[in-house]
């Protein structure tokens, strides 16, 4: 074996690793990470950087054992597979799950209302800001009360005339998993609100009923627009 | 030319099979059409809505099983310097029948999820791991998990009896798909050959022989081997979670909708979709949870059992492991085991509540 045919199979290899060890450090630096990840999955990208940065400092030490890695063709093509989700984790580094990905997504709210039944909150405030996922999960505790949330305006064929969804997605571990948390929106210029904006709106909570499914409803009286949250996906509590 | 005083290396595993060391194995065409076909989108179209949230699953997915499959490559690697041939038998043997009730066992105390437990097997299936405890670990390990155990309490509201039943269900399928492999296909038939891709001449074999002398040095090794795994399991990862990422953003999960009436539907649909999504065990219950009021608790329960047991990122990996055959032989048997059980649970289920 050739001494450039050795160092091919060890250098690119040990770079590859590299630059996972790179990007991961990135997305820790930058926050990025939790475009994909619930923020306390840090734990285990270090454990990633950390394993990255020992296996391609390994490949470079102990080249003379170096036994089944590929080269040639082989090598370059795998290395390519290997570093395509790094293409795509910078093309996609400030994309966030909009309505686009609501499509496809179950929305159930009976679910949510089931958190009710087993852990209704109580909040003495008068008009309390609540995430979705805290408004769905004590929907009998604030039905009929005046309540504020913020999240994604989104509207389709079947949201009725006159209304729109505010949604948010709620992620366990990652995006692949992500589910939305939403309320219908009755509001007298529902319409002039775009796709996927972000608003906070203030009303009072109550239910219609649209197709088969009962879903929770605001009645606005005051919605403004806002910017965008720092923390855009909601991560309910695991344990 | 100077004998080596070493003993002989074991068989070390060769990541060109099955075509060999010559030629252009057919695993590095299909990894060449896949580069083209998951490159073009972005050179071509820019970041769209579809493009945008598909990466982003994408990507999620990669991030969220990175860390296990380099936890699984690196745990390899030291499998493969520190524990002997022998250890494996004597620890794991072929003929007793306690094996596979051991191994669909062993989650519970390497807690890892389905993506770090492929390539243990690989490394444990070369030492001479039974055929029938490497499926019965690899099909119950995702399951039969403290991790796996606490998230599905979580999602089901602390419902302890649906964490139960989980586990149960996971245990008994790896137990029996761990005898019935056994039966259906031989080790050799299984097993993708354990051979060198490249032929190591005798004075590099003693020159490393001679590497190995100080613990330092057989750490380097080991985490050399967890390098080599890492990098020939990787791809099957990334092209099974490609998949997976399409199919998240073209499929429509209100389908399966009002499917309460019609429970065999019910769970093959969830069957599928547990396949097509590829969502991490430890993660599942938490989609599954959401069908709670509309699909029956079989349907939710085959989708929290199959899903680890066989994902599309999975499917991939395990050709990393076995043969074609056997890896349609051992994806139709827990296809079909998880099938029957997951109708005898709905039918005992309903004959219990009456």
């Amino acid at each position: 074996m050739t001494e450039t045919a050795t160092g091919s199979r060890r250098y690119w290899p040990a770079a590859t690793f590299l630059l996972w060890a790179g990007t991961l450090a990135w997305l820790l630096l930058t926050g990025r990470y939790q475009t994909f990840l619930r923020p306390g999955f840090w734990v285990l990208l270090l454990w990633a950087l950390g394993i990255s940065l020992l296996l391609g400092a390994a490949m470079l030490m102990f080249k003379g054992l170096l036994n089944t890695v590929s080269r040639g063709a082989v090598l370059w093509v795998r290395l390519g597979v290997a570093i395509v989700p790094l293409i795509y984790v910078f093309a996609a580094q400030d994309v966030l799950l909009r309505s686009h990905a609501l499509k496809n997504r179950f929305f159930e709210p009976r679910y949510m209302e089931r958190f009710a039944r087993a852990n209704p909150q109580r909040v003495e405030t008068e008009n309390p800001s609540l995430t979705l996922l805290e408004l769905l999960q004590g929907f009998q505790v604030y039905e009929g009360k005046r309540i504020t949330t913020e999240g994604m305006v989104h509207r389709d064929d079947v949201v009725p005339t006159g209304h729109f969804l505010v949604f948010r997605f709620l992620i366990v571990c990652c995006a692949a998993d992500a589910l939305p948390a939403g309320a219908l929106v009755s509001y007298k210029e529902a319409d002039s609100f775009e796709q996927d904006s972000w608003v906070r709106v203030e009303g009072v909570l109550g239910l219609k009923r649209v197709g088969d499914l009962l879903f929770p409803l605001i009645q606005a009286d005051r919605i403004t627009k806002i910017d965008p949250p720092r923390d855009p996906y909601i991560f309910p509590r695991m344990f | 030319m100077k004998t080596c005083p070493h003993p002989p290396c074991g068989p070390r595993l060769n990541n060109l099979h099955p075509n060999g060391p010559q030629g252009m194995p057919k695993r590095t065409l299909v990894e060449f059409a896949f580069l083209v076909l998951a490159l073009a989108p972005l050179l071509h179209f820019g970041i769209s809505p579809f493009l945008g949230t598909f990466s982003v699953v994408f990507v999620a997915i990669i991030l969220e099983a990175l860390p296990f499959l380099l936890i699984g490559s690196s745990v390899s690697g030291f499998l493969e310097e520190f524990v002997s041939q022998g250890r494996v038998a004597r620890l794991l043997s072929e003929g007793k029948a306690r094996t596979p009730f051991l191994a669909a066992a062993l989650g519970l105390v390497f807690p890892v999820c389905e993506c770090a437990i492929v390539p243990v097997i690989r490394r444990l299936l070369h030492k001479g791991m039974p055929l029938s405890a490497a499926v019965a670990f690899m099909l119950g390990g995702p399951i039969v998990n403290p991790i796996v155990f606490g998230s599905t309490l979580v999602a089901y509201g602390l419902d302890w009896k649906i964490a139960l039943i989980r586990i149960l269900c996971g245990y008994s399928i790896a137990v029996f798909a761990g005898f019935l492999f056994t039966l259906l296909s031989r080790r050799h038939q299984a097993l993708l050959p354990p051979l060198s891709p490249f032929p190591v001449h005798e004075d590099e074999e003693c020159h490393r022989h001679e590497m190995l002398s100080t613990p330092v040095k057989r750490i380097g090794a080991a985490l050399v081997h967890g390098a080599e795994d890492f990098l020939d399991m990787f791809p099957f990862l990334v092209m099974g979670a490609f998949m997976a990422a399409l199919f998240h953003n073209t499929l429509d999960r209100s389908l399966i909708y009002s499917l309460w009436d019609n429970p065999v539907l019910a769970i093959l649909l969830m069957m599928g979709l547990a396949f097509l999504l590829s969502v991490c065990s430890e993660a599942d219950a938490f989609v599954a949870a959401s069908f709670q009021t509309s699909l029956p608790l079989s349907a939710q329960m085959a989708f929290m059992v199959f899903g680890p047991m066989l994902d599309l990122k999975l499917f991939s990996m395990y050709f990393a492991v076995f043969r074609k055959k056997a890896v349609l032989l051992l994806s139709g048997m827990t296809f079909s085991t998880v099938l029957g059980v997951m109708v005898l649970f709905h039918f005992l289920r309903q004959w219990v509540l009456g």
